[in-house]
């Protein structure tokens, strides 16, 4: 089915939306979600909550991108999940790793009076992405975004796991430089 | 920031990126799997193709590259689809990438689709109050042609043949300026500078120039060298265009406008990108080097300490000719600096002294031992003052003096400084905690640097070290 006939049934209320979702983008939802958490239950439950959200949030959205905008949501509840289990000490997956190596390109410290301008730095960090190889840019997306392991990646580029590690050291290295120079010190 | 909170604001990058991405991904898993079956449909559809001719006239035209006008009350008015990216809707027209129904107003009831003279879709008010252009040059239409994008697209005033060519009356037109006295000001902005200018004179010349501007298509427009103009019109529209004050180009959503070559000079008090510019023309090349050349003299000599007067008696060998200079010989006295030169040059029968100023970026790096060892500094010693000023006064200390505890320690810590590389730009440099610092040696020369408090980077030359 089109995306917008899934999109079409969700405007019309019509619950046929959901199964169509889910035969469509399960799969892809579901890969997110098991890079982020370490528990199979804890994924369906993600999936699920994936079309609510999409019930609840089309309309009034039309999302441009059915794919990018339920990835999201995947996303985003998987990771609030991932933050409350880690705060219990429940482990997480590739996550784990995935934000230790954002932490390269942070302080660590929280924002308290609010100083960064997070649209401004989105942009800034779009910007830097969007100058990348579409190669490496996808390497970023693939790792930090989809939270994809190395070996994964790896195989997806036909290169090895080092070279991919290495891309991504530079990729962050350089993130961090661009954002400095700009007077973003995250 | 926390790892966490950078995690979340990646989540927000750009849809269409992260779709290529994850589409990509999903056919390499695919193909992955089952990779016979993949070749074996390739060279069954190879197979197939070559006995197979195609059937229709040609391939399909993309959608969304078509214009689609609609004749409504007499004008015609072109659908363009909500969209986002730098090419959208959002951006070129600054719309909404999402028309939602609380945008959608009154229905007005039905237009003529220009090309095929069929009923349009039905046309209504668009509503929001932060509208940015405004009725009637904008309507919302519901159109079964396009719903694949959404049920409402925009219909927005239609103006000149070829949408790749408006002429500037025209666009100026629909954002409801006919005159320089519908401009109510102009804001010049890139990522160093903020400036608003009201000059009518120089709004008036403008919208003048503008106007009289006939597009042109160009591979000319240099990024580099441009910056941002932002209008705000008397209705309160606000519209964005670009200058490259080396071409003298505007360009406005794709179309590039040539305007008279002195508009980056009249422009040149609120925006320092033509200075930069200006600055850069007046290089030489010299030994397959560029360097941008300052004649020193009066404030300078104070500066060096350099005899005010300068002899033959100062020239040391003959190191070449620069044309349209002169011919340089070495100041016995000086000692060459980094990137930095000190060369007398003679021309007729006078002498003067110049600076060059090396403007290439493969000028091999060095450590800070090395380069201060050029100034005669080996230790902490060497350094008898240090004195500075504020923010961007680099080269007007004195009137601060380093306590002497301090100045050791800086100058120690100086010393033992680790390099971080080449930078030609102030980037990341916050006027706040910056200090121009003039360190004093035992041999009375005065080296300049420049110092984060905050970082304690230090940049000497074009080279940033950091402090330990």
């Amino acid at each position: 089915m089109e995306d917008k006939e899934i999109i079409g049934l969700y405007w019309k209320r019509d619950e046929a939306a959901i199964p169509a979702s889910s035969k469509k983008y399960g799969a892809y939802c579901q890969t997110i979600a098991k890079n982020i958490l370490a528990y199979i239950e804890d994924v369906e439950e993600c999936l699920n909550d994936t079309w609510l959200h999409a019930w609840n949030s089309i309309p009034p959205q039309w999302p441009a991108c059915l794919s990018a905008y339920l990835g999201r949501i995947t996303r985003n509840l998987s990771f609030n999940r991932y933050k409350r289990e880690h705060r219990q000490k429940r482990g997480g997956n590739e996550i784990t790793l995935v934000l230790d190596e954002l932490a390269e390109c942070v302080s660590g410290q929280e924002d308290i009076e609010g100083l960064i301008d997070e649209q401004e730095l989105k942009k800034e960090i779009q910007h830097y992405i969007s100058g990348l190889s579409r190669e490496k840019r996808d390497q970023f997306y693939c790792r930090y975004w989809y939270a994809m392991p190395i070996c994964d990646i790896a195989s997806r580029h036909e290169i090895s796991e080092g070279k991919v590690s290495s891309n991504l050291n530079r990729i962050r290295k350089g993130l961090k430089k661009h954002l400095n120079e700009r007077g973003y010190w995250i | 920031m926390k790892k966490e909170d950078l995690f979340d604001l990646i989540g927000e990058l750009d849809d269409e990126q992260i779709e290529n991405a994850g589409k990509s991904w999903e056919s390499t898993h695919k193909a992955n799997m089952r990779l016979f079956l993949v070749y074996a449909a390739c060279i069954s559809f190879i197979c197939l193709s070559m006995f197979i001719r195609p059937i229709g006239k040609g391939a399909p035209v993309k959608e969304n590259t078509e214009i689609h006008l609609v004749e409504f009350n007499g004008q015609l008015y072109q659908i363009v689809i909500p969209s986002s990216g730098p090419e959208g809707s959002s951006t070129l027209y600054n719309l909404p990438a999402f028309i939602t129904e609380k945008m959608v107003g009154a229905s007005l009831g039905k237009g003529t689709m220009w090309n095929t003279g069929k009923e349009s879709g039905e046309i209504f008010a668009y509503t929001p109050s932060y509208q940015t252009v405004t009725d009637p040059l904008i309507y919302l239409i519901r159109s079964v042609e396009f719903n694949g994008y959404g049920p409402y697209q925009y219909l927005i005033y239609y103006c000149g043949t070829n949408a790749d060519k408006e002429t500037a009356v025209d666009r100026l037109e629909m954002y409801g300026i006919t005159t320089a006295n519908d401009v109510e000001r102009m804001i010049c902005e890139d990522e160093m500078k903020t400036e608003r200018v009201t000059d009518p004179t120089l709004i008036e010349w403008f919208v003048d120039s503008l106007i009289q501007s006939v597009p042109i298509s160009t591979n000319s427009w240099d990024q580099n060298a441009s910056f941002s103009i932002r209008i705000i019109a008397q209705n309160g529209i606000h519209f964005w265009m670009e200058f490259d004050v080396k071409n003298s180009l505007v360009k406005w959503s794709d179309t590039y406008y040539p305007m008279p070559a002195e508009m980056a000079e009249k422009f040149a008090v609120y925006n320092d990108k033509w200075l930069e510019w200006e600055w850069l023309q007046q290089s030489y090349k010299w030994n397959n080097n560029n360097y941008h050349v300052v004649e020193l003299g009066g404030f300078y000599n104070d500066l060096y300490q350099l005899p005010e007067v300068v002899t033959e008696d100062l020239c040391g060998k003959y190191v070449g000719t620069i044309s349209g200079l002169g011919e340089l010989y070495e100041y016995l006295p000086y000692r060459e600096i980094a990137d930095q030169l000190l060369y007398i040059v003679k021309r007729s029968d006078s002498y003067c002294y110049l600076r060059l100023d090396s403007l290439s970026y493969n000028i091999p790096e060095k450590s800070i031992g090395e380069l201060l060892a050029y100034y005669g500094i080996n230790t902490p010693e060497d350094i008898v003052k240090i004195q500075y000023g504020d923010g961007y006064t680099f080269g007007y200390g004195g009137d601060l003096k380093m306590e002497e505890a301090e100045k050791d320690q800086f100058a120690k810590d100086l010393l033992e400084a680790s390099e971080i590389g080449f930078s030609g730009s102030f980037h990341g440099w916050k006027e706040d905690s910056m200090l121009g610092l003039e360190l004093i040696t035992k041999d009375s020369i005065v080296v300049f640097l420049l110092y984060d408090t905050e970082s304690r980077v230090v940049k000497l030359t074009n080279i940033e070290y950091q402090l330990p």
